[in-house]
């Protein structure tokens, strides 16, 4: 170990949702720079509105800090930050992967939760060393001692002598710092073997380009070196090397093994620069990547469509900035008879999805239609073909199926003993196999499930916290493919097909589904001139029927001379009304109400 | 069937009081300038005097309430309007009357003074809705009002009545057509409530229990069947009338016809311009002819869709080759699919040259319209 790796601590926060993960970044930015109290933008690593917004965040960062210990020596510190959701767990693994240590938040007031665990076992498959940190001590319902038995019980940690914190009233926050020296190990490697990075981020600046977020392992790297990429075999020249300060960037004159820090190179994608990744040397480089590598694959799959069709080249310029700095967004072109143009496009998960749904609604501006999420099933054909079919549009028909596998995960799901009835009920009518049950302490208890993928994007989130008033919390990874009875479902509104409508469902689910979305239509369609049959159909049989009646009244009914004028514009605005409508088939329907009708909301 | 003499309108701005519904110019309290308005008025009509004057055969007083005005100045806008204009001897002079204002002599002064035709608000036969209609007079006192017009001799008079008023039944809207119906009216104009933007029931619309359109629906399925049943004819949307009973002066509006409105608020198409005066009365006291303003100079093909938009209010519908003469094409023309379905699902008929709609029809006309216009 070199004496400057020595003084190197490379370090992350992981925590479940809301436990103040990046409050006490904050805090930890304020205490060891100069970082004014009054110039600090609150959760400084969150860059963007949303992820403040809703308190999680979406793209990791680093930040370099220097921190003068109690022992009077001055130490560099690298904190990567994480996201905090399911949605992002490669990206979580990959960010811990190029750490030593790792901050544990866990809530005074809550304990253990569900992400807390997985983030916590992540962090130890890594061979983190795993720092503890209690937060939200001021609270009155903080219970310092319990929580501290909880962390040892559950996760197996040692949490004597954790540091016991406030991170927003700012108290004992040097006890961190300090455990962060005397605890995470400092970095190995050799600044003089063939260079291996670990890419562990990257995102798009309109100035410099694509802007790699690295950790050196092995080796050292400068500007002007010409580097290799290991998964695509791809070769940039280094433009510059630097750290992410808490004022910006600032280049350095080289990073050499244990350093975090990032790199600019003739890169123009971020689809190039994927997370996981190793960078070497063109010439002379590693022999072998860095392990665990794999593309964050999308699990998800929704048409999304401009409100207004006029404006498809803008929802697609916008999908494109969007990948930019998302690589794992996948977008693609397709056609609706009902929507138009639009893409289909892959999320990593529902989060990931609504995040994404959000961005384009926010910073384009666009009034969007969704259709229905869908996962990716499985199909083998009679023919030996094997499919993978992420749009009800393209699922073969059911002569053509000699079998249909769909995605299972594995869900962790933690709460209080109170509601295990109400959550496994849930977890049975969603097809769950249950594996088994432990109990966390007394009053709570963790519930391992499996569970088809297609139930969980089916509002299985607002159900499972509807069902324990907010308490339980979720974790999932996939686990496999197993075969299903799944058939596509499908609606007929004036005996038309609407293909935005169809979804793929399991055989038990589809009377249900095909009444309660029935009814939705009939709920939602205005009625018009003409009466309008809603039919849904498995094939050619038809499981569900609903009618929307015709309607009553649109009239006007006075009118003389002063009115005219008046009046007349009042019939142009309602003709205006009708070509806002989106046609399905022959019937009208607003975009608000196809909106409504695809909402999936199960539990109310 | 198209008549060129133009039809008077005379907008009256005053009224006893507001009603809730109501969102026509007219004001309260303002009785002192009665006779101001009385000479603007006069002032305005004699704006249309001409070297070969203008032929009218329809005259008609509203408002507001022209009733609070009281026959002798009633009678001297009549005479100013004799001066200008070339009426028809068979003109038909409508004013409207609010029986709070209402008298057995105010009736008969009104025959004497000339005019042939009353139209009276009467909107319901309930108390109760009438006062939460915010009207002025009682029930007692609008079929007081309905003698009054039969003991003065008056063979041509009409009743307003309303329905989807807040609380009312089908038995209360059913007991007030047969209380109206047994004076046995000539004519009938028969509404729907409908809540207007600036009106006091449009600021409290959601605390007003008012029926959904499936409930106003039946209402005025049952108001269609019972007049049927009484020998009226189904002749506008909203208008019922015995043989030869019909409104000639509304005819105008929905047939194009030209027509002339004088008083603040009025509106006007005369010429071939739709204009207005704006709704002032302060202003149009001093200066009556300061307050006109254009609305549209419509071109042929606006009024072909006029023309439409008017004619298919009316059972007798539009003629298709005069809507083609305007246009400059056929009906609908981009629109058959829709055309026939209205065809067969009966909102609609096409007999010879005239396309109407049915009573079916006349609820929907708005959907119908949009539907026909095709784009």
């Amino acid at each position: 170990m070199t004496e400057k790796q020595a003084h190197i601590r490379n370090f992350s926060i992981i925590a479940h949702i809301d436990h103040g993960k990046s409050t006490l970044a904050d805090r930890l930015l304020e205490m060891t720079s100069a970082v004014a109290h009054r110039d600090m933008e609150e959760q400084l690593l969150d860059n963007m509105d949303l992820e403040r917004e809703r308190g999680i965040t979406i793209k990791a960062r680093a930040v370099h800090l220097n921190y003068r210990a109690s022992d009077g020596q001055e130490y560099e510190f690298n904190l990567i930050d994480t996201p905090g959701h399911v949605d992002f767990g490669y990206e979580v693994s990959r960010s811990l992967k190029a750490c030593e240590g790792a901050l544990l938040v866990v809530d005074a007031t809550q304990g253990v939760e569900a992400q807390t665990l997985a983030n916590a076992y992540l962090a130890i498959d890594n061979d983190l060393e795993i720092i503890p940190v209690i937060n939200k001590i001021d609270l009155p319902s903080a219970d310092v001692e319990k929580v501290r038995a909880e962390i040892e019980d559950i996760i197996g940690v040692s949490a004597e002598g954790c540091p016991a914190v406030s991170a927003k009233a700012g108290i004992n926050i040097e006890q961190v710092l300090e455990h962060i020296v005397t605890d995470v190990p400092p970095p190995q490697g050799d600044p003089d073997a063939p260079l291996k990075c670990l890419i562990f981020d990257s995102y798009y600046d309109s100035y410099l380009g694509v802007v790699v977020d690295i950790r050196v392992f092995d080796g050292t790297v400068r500007a002007g070196d010409r580097i290799r990429l290991m998964s695509t075999e791809k070769c940039f020249d280094v433009v510059s090397v630097g750290v992410l300060t808490p004022f910006g960037i600032r280049e350095t004159e080289s990073l050499s093994a244990g350093d975090v820090g990032y790199i600019t190179a003739s890169i123009k994608t971020v689809g190039d620069t994927r997370v996981g990744d190793t960078i070497t040397t063109e010439t002379d480089g590693a022999d072998e990547p860095l392990p665990g590598f794999r593309r964050a694959q999308p699990m998800v799959y929704a048409g999304i469509y401009p409100a207004d069709g006029a404006r498809y080249g803008d929802l697609r310029d916008a999908l494109e900035k969007l990948r930019l700095n998302d690589a794992s967004l996948a977008f693609e072109p397709e056609t609706s008879v009902a929507l138009g143009f639009g893409f289909r496009c892959g999320f990593l998960g529902l989060l990931h999805m609504e995040i994404i749904e959000e961005r384009l609604e926010r910073e384009f501006n666009l009034d969007l239609i969704t259709t229905a999420p869908s996962v990716i099933y499985k199909i083998v054909t009679r023919t030996g073909e094997v499919r993978m079919v992420d749009n009800p549009s393209s699922y073969p028909s059911p002569d053509e199926i000699e079998q249909a596998l769909e995605p299972m995960v594995k869900a962790d799901v933690i709460t209080p003993t109170e509601y295990i009835g109400g959550l496994m009920d849930l977890c049975q009518e969603r097809r769950g196999e249950f594996i088994d049950m432990k109990y966390i302490d007394a009053d709570r208890v963790e519930l391992h499930y499996i569970l088809p993928l297609n139930e969980i994007i089916y509002d299985f989130f607002d159900a499972l916290k509807s069902r324990s008033k907010g308490y339980a919390s979720l974790d999932y990874t996939f686990s496999e493919y197993r075969p299903s009875k799944l058939v596509k479902l499908d609606f007929l509104l004036n005996g038309e097909q609407v293909d935005a409508l169809s979804f793929i469902v399991h055989e038990e689910k589809a009377y249900p589904r095909a009444r309660k979305i029935a009814q939705k239509l009939k709920d939602n369609i205005p009625r018009q001139l003409f009466e309008i049959p809603i039919q849904a159909a498995v094939g050619a049989k038809i499981i569900a029927r609903e009618t929307v009646k015709a309607m009553r009244k649109d009239v006007l009914a006075k009118c003389y001379g002063g009115d005219i004028t008046r009046k007349k514009k009042l019939l142009e605005k309602q003709k205006e009304g009708k070509k806002k409508m989106r046609k399905l088939g022959s019937v009208e329907v607003s975009p608000e109400a196809f909106m409504a009708v695809l909402k999936l909301d199960d539990e109310s | 069937m198209t008549n060129h003499k133009a039809g008077l309108y005379i907008h009256v701005p005053f009224c006893a009081k507001k009603c809730a519904y109501c969102d026509f110019y007219s004001l309260s309290g303002r009785a002192d300038v009665m006779d101001l308005y009385l000479s603007a008025l006069v002032r305005e009509i004699d704006g249309y005097r001409r070297q070969e004057r203008i032929e009218i055969d329809t005259v008609y007083f509203g408002g507001g309430t022209p009733s609070p005005l009281g026959a002798g100045r009633l009678a001297a806008i009549l005479d100013a309007v004799v001066e200008v204009f070339s009426l028809s001897t068979d003109s038909e002079i409508t004013t409207e009357i609010n029986p709070v204002t209402d008298s057995l002599s105010l009736q008969r002064d009104l025959k004497a003074a000339g005019f042939n035709r009353i139209s009276v608000g009467v909107q319901s036969t309930s108390d109760a809705e009438l006062s939460a209609l915010g009207r002025p007079h009682t029930a007692a006192e609008a079929l007081d009002a309905l003698a009054h017009i039969r003991a003065a001799g008056f063979e041509n008079f009409s009743a307003d009545l309303m329905y989807a008023i807040p609380g009312q039944s089908t038995a209360s809207f059913q007991k007030t057509l047969s209380d109206v119906l047994s004076f046995d009216p000539p004519h009938l104009s028969v509404y729907g409530l409908i809540v207007e933007p600036g009106t006091s029931f449009f600021d409290r619309r959601d605390a007003l229990s008012l029926p959904g359109d499936d409930a106003e629906r039946d209402l005025y399925d049952l108001c269609c069947s019972t007049l049927e049943q009484a020998g009226y004819e189904h002749y506008e949307i909203s208008n019922y009338a015995r043989p030869g009973r019909r409104c000639l002066h509304n005819l105008k509006y929905w047939r194009l016809s030209p027509y002339i409105g004088c008083g603040p608020a009025a509106h006007s198409f005369f010429d071939g311009v739709r204009y207005a005066n704006r709704a002032d009365l302060d202003a149009y006291l001093t200066a009556p002819l300061s307050l006109r303003y254009t609305e549209e100079r419509p071109t042929p093909r606006d009024l072909a869709e006029e023309y439409a938009m008017l004619g298919l209010r009316l059972k007798e519908g539009i003629s298709l080759s005069r809507f083609r003469r305007m246009s400059g094409h056929d009906f609908a023309y981009t629109a058959k699919e829709a055309e026939r379905r209205c065809i067969s699902a009966g909102y609609m008929t096409e007999v010879g040259d005239r396309l109407a709609l049915t009573e079916e029809g006349f609820y929907v006309s708005n959907a119908i319209l949009a539907e026909l216009s095709g784009d």
